[in-house]
């Protein structure tokens, strides 16, 4: 049976998310490193203020968009060696249940993440030098644990209609 | 009311019921852990005579605070930038070309001798684990050039493919490792000091394999034939083509080991030079840029999300004292520290042959850790930390061995993927000299612990 045309659309979507956010903040990472450490640091001897401060955000970010695109393409590991002794209706079943129970789990994070973000500011929660807020950046890794949440969700789904779940396939390659 | 004993050993048990289960192994960490601080904490407000709604009350919002706090301070850990960095550099090396050259080095210096493609096999894998911090990216490039060549000079299967998933594997010793990573943030080590730790480990496998390639080769001759002989010309372009890789680990893991740069500007560093060597040589193109980015992303998110999964269980193990139960009982053995470090590598050889490398760390360092800290292994108390990184380059080995030990080698389905004609029997029968090769080394280790913390004790900073 052919993919669902909406799980098409999706992946299609968090594909060009993670490459073009991912390529952005590993670029950034990348480059600005290499040039305030090797440029600023060493050779001028005048680190950019606040450099640590922009990687770290820069890391949330990538973490955040890494987790739902993990979540369809296979990155977050599970042990198979159990599911060839179970029968193949338990093991369908099993992990529809599991599949659900693991949704409201990571439903419950981004609550948890957007109450948190709520009171970063308040509590004083920003980068060292620049102080700049953690709120966004807590709301930001709430929304992608919640679509993370509702990809966990669209696997049940996806087991009942079709028997198994598709994924995003990256190739062979490391 | 529970005793929290028993609640631990019941978490314990919950994780593995999830496992087996296919949960991921992360999800199964936080639900875990989530549920288990609930109750733990709860429970432990009882005892001190709280009313049971306050009780559970507290342990909820402890539970709630944990998920979300945990989370954002593992994603926002400055000192795991050197995971997307250096699986960036990997990755980047991987279509630069580097690779293949680093064979290609490999072979025309090795590959007359009997078993001297396998050989070159294992020294290019050595080379490519200085740039790849993955045991899997390092069996699955070196495999697809290396296969087919041995394949040319009718090497025998298991011979050629147990090399190549064992070669593999010192893509988790040889730094950057993903696992000393994951290991140093767990266990609160400098992540620079396990790096060179795992140096002088890592050259010693390399030289044990080929030891285990020669000795093989001796009792089945027709197993590795020898190749071509290189002119001395051919040896000296090859050489040089690799000599950007040179470069690039040189300036990266010895400006670590100088204290010119820290772990993290060093994966900066190395993801840029390998960057400016991919640009160079025209092989970053529009659709391997996107593989290179795709695939570095699906990386930093296995591991990110295991790292939250640990970061919100080990504080439920926390609370029910369990490890500290298991070093009181471990430690009442009449065995030794040797003894029961022994029963600890026992136990992760058996975990090995059915968990993921990655999986095992995060799921037996918290119970195993304070168990390791309670021994002194002719350690003074002043190199508590020194006994720690030891530990970590022994963790690391064993777990190597897991990912080439029947049935869930995960460096052997990967081998079988580039070689669908070999039967996983062959493959794994292969395996075994490599296999007591790894053995060997952790004798070594426990022997003569200076082999890992010689570099960490002299690295300045």
């Amino acid at each position: 049976m052919s993919d669902l045309f909406w799980i098409k659309a999706f992946d299609s979507l968090l594909t060009w998310v993670a490459f073009g956010v991912g390529g952005a903040m590993l670029a950034f990472m990348t480059l600005f490193g290499t040039w305030n450490v090797l440029v600023m640091r060493k050779v001028m001897n005048a680190p950019v203020r606040g450099a640590e401060d922009l990687m770290i955000l820069s890391l949330v970010i990538l973490v955040a968009i890494a987790i739902p695109f993990g979540g369809r393409c296979g990155a977050h590991i599970e042990i198979e060696v159990m599911e060839s002794r179970m029968s193949p209706g338990f093991a369908r079943w099993s992990m529809f249940g599991l599949r659900l129970v693991g949704g409201g789990l990571m439903l419950l994070m981004a609550l948890e993440l957007v109450e948190a973000g709520k009171k970063a500011t308040r509590f004083g929660e920003t980068t060292q030098q620049l102080l700049i807020s953690y709120e966004p950046f807590y709301f930001l890794l709430a929304l992608c644990v919640a679509v993370y949440a509702l990809i966990l969700a669209s696997d049940a789904v996806q087991l009942v209609l079709r028997g198994k779940i598709s994924q995003i396939s990256l190739g062979e390659a490391s | 009311m529970i005793s929290m004993t028993a609640l631990g050993v019941l978490g314990l048990l919950a994780l593995f019921l999830l496992l087996a289960l296919r949960f991921p192994v992360a999800l199964a960490m936080i639900l875990v852990g989530v549920v288990g601080t609930v109750v733990a904490t709860a429970n432990r407000f009882l005892l001190l005579g709280m009313s049971s709604d306050q009780a559970w009350s507290r342990g909820l919002k402890t539970a709630m605070s944990n998920l979300s706090g945990e989370t954002f301070e593992a994603a926002s850990n400055y000192n795991l930038l050197v995971i997307p960095m250096f699986v960036l550099m990997g990755n980047l090396a991987g279509v630069s070309g580097m690779s293949a050259d680093l064979f290609t080095a490999a072979y025309r210096w090795m590959g007359h001798m009997r078993g001297g493609l396998a050989s070159a096999t294992i020294a290019a894998c050595a080379g490519f684990a200085a740039l790849s911090g993955s045991s899997l990216a390092a069996a699955i490039t070196m495999g697809r050039v290396a296969l087919p060549e041995m394949k040319k000079f009718n090497y025998a299967d298991s011979l050629a493919t147990g090399s190549v998933a064992a070669g593999g594997t010192l893509g988790f010793l040889i730094p950057p490792s993903g696992g000393m990573i994951i290991y140093a943030v767990l266990t609160e080590q400098s992540i620079g000091r396990l790096f060179m730790a795992g140096v002088i480990p890592g050259l010693l496998m390399t030289l044990l394999f080929i030891a285990a390639i020669y000795l093989t080769v001796l009792r089945r001759p027709q197993a590795g034939p020898p190749g071509q002989r290189a002119s001395w010309p051919e040896r000296r372009s090859a050489t040089l083509a690799a000599l950007p890789f040179v470069a690039v680990v040189g300036l990266t893991i010895g400006g670590m080991y100088t204290g010119f740069f820290t772990p993290v500007e060093a994966s900066s560093v190395g993801a840029f030079l390998t960057l400016v060597v991919a640009l160079w040589r025209r092989s970053l193109t529009l659709s391997a840029l996107r593989e290179v980015v795709l695939q570095t992303v699906k990386a930093s998110a296995t591991v990110f999300l295991i790292i939250i999964g640990a970061f919100i269980f080990i504080p439920f193990m926390s609370i029910t004292e369990l490890p500290g139960q298991l070093v009181s009982l471990m430690t009442s053995l009449p065995i030794g520290d040797y003894g029961i470090l022994l029963i600890i590598i026992l136990i992760y050889m058996f975990l090995g042959m059915f968990l993921e490398g990655i999986a095992m760390l995060v799921l037996t360092i918290p119970v195993v850790l304070p168990i390791i800290a309670a021994l002194d292994f002719g350690f003074d108390p002043s190199m508590a930390d020194m006994k720690m990184i030891w530990f970590g380059i022994v963790v690391v080995i064993v777990l190597e061995m897991g990912m080439i030990s029947p049935p869930v080698g995960l460096n052997v389905f990967v081998v079988k993927s580039i070689a669908p004609g070999v039967p996983m029997g062959q493959i794994f029968r292969g395996i075994w000299p490599f296999w007591f090769a790894m053995a060997f080394m952790l004798l070594l280790l426990a022997l003569f612990p200076q082999i890992a913390i010689f570099l960490p004790q002299t690295m300045v900073g």
